[in-house]
């Protein structure tokens, strides 16, 4: 059975207020309509894709389709979140997308190395953003064939 | 052997061959004079035996002649008291002879003249006649005359044994004369050779005395020149010590250094200026001993001043020797590298925090790039979304304003870019290789020509043009002269963009040039720096970093970089790695 987009969750790992309102509207100016949850930094994030914390009712049969993950929070750094969720067989298929201001090489070097699967560069200018975003949905959302539901659900 | 080895042999030689001869000389003499006394002695008892054998010839002669007298007498008289006056005579006589005889008993001669005389007196004296009992006096006569006769023979004889004896003793005198004129010569020869002698040997001496001499001289001259020259070293610590290991000189630098003085210092071991530790190991009585096996030993290490403070010194122990190969002792050359070694690690330490101070501007640029751009985002991102959700609201003018605040942000975000790019440019290593850069230009040709595929751009590139460098860098160093031609070109119909190379001054030159705008040589020299701009923001675009950019790899080169323009007529940059 196909997943209706409802079922698509797009995990947004963000603390930038400024850049989650952003993300949110280009998401939307590009009409992808799927769920998304932000966690605002690395705890929260893994919160929500364990089951702890604030999420700790959460039905984990439920993962994100995509987890666009910012490098630079507070508390646990990016790179950190996603060497968890790697480390995670729960998590450790699941498709995550670097997004950050980051272009520096060692960060490209280290997220590739921790299994990130895409680096993308947050332009400033918005325009470029959103288009930036679109394509992202366009690609994780319709055209990426995810991780079978089998492989993805608890052991 | 040595020179001065040598030397002492002729000299010893010398002295023994002048001052030895002079004694045997002498001796000799002695030995001569001795011989002239014994001679001389000699000489006075022949003298004395002759007087003695004259004498008793004489009075052989007397009784003789006394004999003859009586005998005569006796002859005529036939007196009876000659008879005995005879006899008396004749036992003188014979005592006589035997005398001469016994005196003359070594001479041959005077011996046979006394034989003879013996048998004359037994043949033809010995008898007595008288007339008397002669009778005959013809016959008498006779005997008479025959004794008469024999008389004059034994006289004769006498005086021939006389005048040998006198001959002898002539002759001896005479020999003794010449021996004793040989003899005063040879002492005077000898006394003036053994005088020459002494004068060689003393002549030997005296020069040898004067070349020692002047040979010391030189040598204290020599001594005090060094003396005055180690003493005057302020800056190493110069210094003798003993075969043993204790000081034997001290100079101003060693006091400087070390903190003693030279009275405090001298005839005192050097081990005192060793730390415990390594005087405890026998460290300094090592040093000495491999300074005598290898002839020089230096050493780096931790010493001892006499306040106790350490100093890192650097220590050269040599060995002294004489000609013989004879050890004399050590020269100590201690200088004081404290200062050189704290500024060793002074530098170590700059090094460290230059290590510190780049990885913190590392992490610096790196904070720089997420925290400035995300607020710039923002800036745009909701400028935009006023533009977009209320542009019915808003006026003309007021979009206006939120454009020149999105292009605003937008080139803020641009400035940020170029300034980490070149941050990072500055801090990175020249990697070298051989790069083509004619291939490097044709790439960024297609790029450029592909970001604006409208433009027609004549692009010539000379072939082969291969240098050494970083190819990153150098990629760096054309995109940004490629599309700067490239950009200032834009106005022109027919542009053009050459990328060359060429001597001058002996060193290959590369160029790029191109007959865009080009500009004003007068402010040529901002070209080069951070943000100038030599146009204005809407006649090309640009943030002015990409001239410092390509400044700072040429120069990491090793290189330069310069240009030469006119307005309108194009730019050309050159630059030599």
């Amino acid at each position: 059975m196909e997943l209706s987009n409802k079922d698509k969750i797009i995990l947004l790992v963000e603390d930038n207020p400024d850049d989650e309102m952003l993300t949110l509207r280009a998401l939307k100016q590009n009409y992808i309509r799927n769920e998304v949850v932000v966690a605002h930094d690395g705890v929260e994030a893994l919160d929500f894709l364990f089951g702890t914390g604030k999420f700790k009712d959460r039905d984990l049969t439920i993962l994100p389709q995509v987890i666009l993950l910012d490098l630079k929070l507070p508390r646990m750094d990016g790179l950190e979140v996603l060497k968890q969720i790697r480390a995670d067989l729960r998590t450790k298929l699941l498709p995550v997308v670097i997004l950050t201001s980051s272009n520096e090489e060692r960060d490209r070097v280290t997220g590739y190395g921790l299994g990130a699967n895409s680096y993308v560069r947050k332009p400033v200018d918005f325009n470029e953003f959103s288009e930036a975003v679109r394509q992202l949905g366009l690609y994780w959302l319709l055209l990426n064939e995810p991780v079978p539901a089998a492989a993805r659900s608890i052991k | 052997m040595g020179l001065e080895a040598q030397a002492r042999v002729a000299l010893r030689t010398k002295l023994i061959i002048a001052i030895g001869s002079a004694p045997l000389v002498i001796c000799f003499l002695g030995i001569l004079s001795y011989q002239w006394t014994l001679r001389e002695e000699e000489d006075q008892q022949w003298v004395a035996h002759t007087h003695s054998v004259l004498e008793a010839l004489g009075a052989l002669l007397t009784d003789t002649t006394s004999l003859q007298v009586v005998k005569r007498d006796y002859a005529l008289t036939g007196d009876e008291s000659y008879r005995s006056i005879y006899g008396t005579t004749l036992a003188r006589v014979q005592n006589d002879i035997n005398q001469v005889s016994d005196l003359t008993s070594d001479n041959p001669r005077q011996q046979e003249s006394s034989k003879q005389f013996r048998i004359l007196m037994a043949a033809k004296l010995s008898t007595l006649p008288s007339l008397k009992e002669i009778g005959d006096f013809r016959t008498a006569n006779r005997q008479l005359l025959s004794a008469e006769q024999a008389f004059q023979e034994i006289r004769t004889l006498i005086v021939g044994m006389d005048g040998e004896e006198r001959r002898l003793l002539a002759e001896r005198l005479q020999a003794a004369a010449a021996g004793s004129a040989r003899m005063k010569t040879a002492i005077v020869l000898g006394n003036i050779l053994a005088i020459l002698f002494l004068a060689g040997g003393a002549f030997t001496i005296h020069q040898e005395m004067v070349r020692r001499w002047k040979a010391e001289k030189e040598l204290r001259a020599s001594e005090e020149r060094f003396r005055l020259m180690a003493s005057s070293v302020k800056e190493y610590a110069i210094f003798m010590l003993d075969t043993e290991g204790k000081v034997a000189s001290w100079n101003v630098g060693a006091e400087r250094i070390k903190g003693y003085r030279a009275e405090e210092i001298v005839g005192r071991h050097f081990s005192r200026f060793y730390p415990p530790e390594d005087a405890n190991q026998d460290k300094p009585e090592n040093q000495l001993k491999i300074a005598a096996e290898n002839g020089q030993i230096e050493d780096e290490g931790w010493r001892l001043r006499k306040d106790g403070s350490r100093l890192w010194a650097n220590v050269v122990i040599t060995a002294i020797r004489d000609q013989s190969g004879t050890l004399l002792g050590f020269c100590k050359v201690t200088r004081d590298m404290t200062e050189r070694r704290q500024i060793q690690e002074a530098i170590q330490r700059k090094n460290a925090q230059l290590e510190t101070s780049n990885r913190e501007l590392d992490a610096f640029s790196y904070s720089v790039a997420h925290d400035l751009r995300a607020p710039l985002r923002a800036i745009d991102g909701f400028s935009l979304a006023l533009l977009e959700d209320y542009q019915d609201h808003i006026p003309p003018q007021g979009k206006l304003y939120l454009e020149r605040v999105r292009s605003g942000a937008l080139r803020m975000a641009q400035l940020i870019d170029d300034l980490l790019k070149l941050a990072r440019i500055s801090r990175q290593q020249v990697e070298r290789s051989q790069v083509d850069l004619t291939r490097l230009a044709e790439e960024i040709a297609v790029q450029l020509r592909d970001s604006s595929p409208d433009r027609q751009v004549r692009f010539l590139a000379a072939p082969g043009i291969s240098v050494d460098g970083d190819r990153n860098l150098l990629r760096i160093v054309l995109e940004n002269l490629l599309g700067n031609a490239w950009k200032f070109t834009s106005k022109k119909a027919e542009a053009r963009v050459e990328l060359g190379m060429k001597n001058g001054d002996g060193a290959r030159v590369i160029y790029v040039r191109d007959n865009g705008a080009g500009f004003d040589m007068q402010y040529a020299d901002k070209l080069f720096g951070v943000f100038q701009r030599l146009h204005r923001e809407n006649e090309f675009s640009g943030t002015g970093v990409g001239l410092v950019t390509v400044q700072r790899i040429i120069h990491r080169h090793g290189g330069k970089i310069w240009a030469e323009a006119a307005p309108d007529e194009g730019a050309t940059f050159y630059f030599v790695l």
